[in-house]
């Protein structure tokens, strides 16, 4: 027969044992850590998916002009303006119209395109603490050396 | 008591053991997690860099395509040096590879390959090449291939290394390179022959002045009813340059680049026809260029084989100005004394040398060039012409005298005199080969 005073240790036990495997998954389930590897999936999908429409931005050929929309931005940047003419057969396009109908499709209006002298897009909302930024390299057209200029796309998670 | 103490600390180990347990196991879920996802991560950035440095490229050759074409096309490469020198086909190709070729390297060699997680490593393309098998059927008029090899996109983790061929074949769309350059060769070949022709018209006894031998520019005051002509002629050649292209968007011009000329006195005959003139030292450059093998037709080879160049137009050009006499055979002669008469021919002699440039503009398609105001693709061909003509000037008057002072009225003292005959009088022949030298204002026998 166990002695009262043993059960109750023994009850005791069991009571700390319970406690202690409760505080254990606890840590694990209610702190910050898995919210965190949430986010970071959540980014890292963000990030592919930017690095998805920049393959896609180098790729995709507008209608009227067989350029691709990297060509138009260098243009874009080289002539310092928004509009670039492309002679008599096609005209004058609209870089910043066809880039932000481009970018609005895949990201709403939630981005942005920036570099030193060029911005596109729209302002990010205050109190956003979560944007992710991918760097597109252009080859630029130069009179020397082939330069290229490096274009911020930045997206933003609410 | 004592059973209870030892009780307690065999509880006490149990729980710290399974505590342990517990957070052991969770934490290397957790870390699971974590190198999953890490992994996921080099994965999405790998396909993203490969993804990212192809379409670079792409763009990359895109570009470097349409400088090269601008280049060429300023090049003033010389379709006309005397006769009609036209680069071939097979030489452009090869310009406007290699020139692409040049231009794509220095982008892939500025492309930013710095990561912490990776080494990525891009070699250089080996090779661009433009197939033109359509030029002559207008196949590559509106658009055309450029193809370029032997590049290499390695990505290294650690010791890991990920490595794929970088090879593109991109259209180049809206650059009619070819198709100015097929009109051009064309019209060169074609009209080139009537260009010197006309520039010989304009070399004649009423366009120079009679007292000014140089003619050193071709603004030059001195001769400026011949620098009038030439430009005149040349206006004439572009706007038929123009309308043999027919193409709506295309606009030809044209200028004179160099001009030189010079009298002669004294040449073998007073033969009004052009030839080939002795070239001297001014306006007298030919630009064209090297015969080399394709790198497509190449690739694998050691080396290229590389050939003399400008061979044949140095063999238009050159005039070794050594005379080679002149053969005179007396048939027979009577010393007695003769009247001179018969007609006394004063004459002139030179030569010019003289270049043009052609420029057609392109207006259809404007390209990604570096020059924010004017992107139109222009080529330039340049034009050289050498021309000799004798019997400029000409004034015939009647010789006088009693030989052998014979004496042609009115003749200009640096002027050469011919056909001052002697009556009666043998005949004295002179054949000459080279211009020769006869002494100025004074009557020979014939």
């Amino acid at each position: 027969m166990m002695k009262k005073g043993q059960f109750e240790l023994l009850e005791l036990t069991i009571l700390v044992v319970g406690i202690s495997i409760m505080l254990i998954i606890s840590y694990f389930m209610f702190t910050e850590r898995t919210p965190k590897l949430e986010r970071l999936v959540t980014e890292e999908y963000s990030y592919s998916r930017l690095g998805d429409i920049v393959t896609a931005l180098y790729n995709t050929k507008l209608s009227g002009t067989e350029r691709t929309l990297t060509q138009l931005l260098a243009d874009r940047i080289v002539t310092n303006s928004s509009s670039v003419d492309y002679g008599e057969k096609v005209g004058i396009i609209n870089i910043d119209k066809q880039a932000t109908e481009f970018f609005d499709a895949y990201l709403d209006e939630k981005w942005n395109l920036t570099d030193s002298e060029m911005s596109l897009g729209y302002k990010i909302p205050s109190g956003i603490k979560r944007k992710i930024t991918y760097q597109i390299v252009l080859p630029k057209p130069s009179i020397l050396y082939s330069e290229i200029v490096i274009l911020n796309l930045c997206t933003w998670l609410e | 008591m004592k059973g209870q103490s030892s009780l307690l600390v065999l509880l006490a180990v149990m729980v710290i053991m399974m505590g342990g347990w517990i957070f052991t196991s969770f934490y290397q879920a957790q870390i699971q997690e974590s190198t999953v996802s890490e992994i996921e991560t080099i994965f999405s950035k790998i396909g993203t860099y490969l993804n990212s440095i192809k379409g670079f490229s792409k763009n990359a050759l895109i570009l470097s395509v349409h400088k090269a074409t601008s280049d060429i096309g300023t090049e003033r490469l010389t379709f006309y040096c005397n006769d009609v020198t036209i680069p071939t086909t097979k030489q452009m190709r090869y310009e406007l590879s290699s020139k692409t070729l040049n231009l794509l390297n220095d982008y892939i060699k500025n492309y930013p390959v710095t990561d912490p997680l990776m080494v990525i490593e891009i070699e250089n393309f080996s090779c661009v090449d433009t197939p033109i098998e359509g030029l002559e059927q207008g196949l590559n008029d509106e658009n055309f291939t450029a193809n370029a090899y032997g590049s290499k996109i390695g990505i290294s983790i650690k010791e890991n290394n990920v490595s794929t061929n970088n090879v593109m074949l991109e259209t180049i769309p809206e650059n009619r390179f070819w198709f100015l350059y097929r009109n051009l060769r064309d019209w060169t070949s074609q009209e080139g022959k009537n260009f010197e022709k006309m520039v010989c018209d304009c070399f004649s006894k009423e366009k120079l002045p009679r007292t000014v031998n140089e003619m050193k520019n071709c603004d030059d005051s001195e001769w400026p009813e011949f620098t009038n002509c030439f430009r005149e002629v040349i206006n004439e050649r572009a706007k038929n340059m123009q309308d043999f292209i027919n193409d709506p968007n295309v606009e030809c011009s044209g200028e004179p680049t160099c001009c030189y000329g010079q009298k002669e006195r004294c040449p073998s005959s007073i033969d009004e026809q052009c030839g080939i003139g002795p070239g001297g030292t001014q306006c007298t450059s030919c630009n064209s260029l090297p015969d080399n093998e394709l790198c497509i037709d190449t690739i694998g080879a050691s080396s290229e084989k590389s050939y003399g160049t400008n061979e044949k137009i140095k063999n238009i050009v050159s005039f070794d100005g050594e005379p080679e006499g002149h053969d005179i055979s007396v048939i027979s002669f009577a010393p007695e004394e003769f009247r001179c008469g018969g007609p006394c021919t004063f004459y002139e002699s030179g030569y010019i040398n003289v270049k043009a440039q052609f420029t057609c503009t392109d207006k259809k398609y404007q390209l990604s060039l570096p020059f924010p105001e004017d992107r139109y693709l222009k080529f330039t061909i340049d034009t050289k012409i050498s021309l000799q003509k004798n019997g400029i000037n000409l004034r015939t008057t009647e010789c006088e005298g009693i030989w052998p002072d014979c004496k042609c009225p009115g003749s200009p003292e640096d002027w050469c005199t011919a056909d001052c005959k002697s009556v009666p009088g043998t005949v004295v022949t002179a054949v000459p080969t080279t211009p020769p030298i006869f002494p100025s204002t004074v009557p020979r026998p014939v």
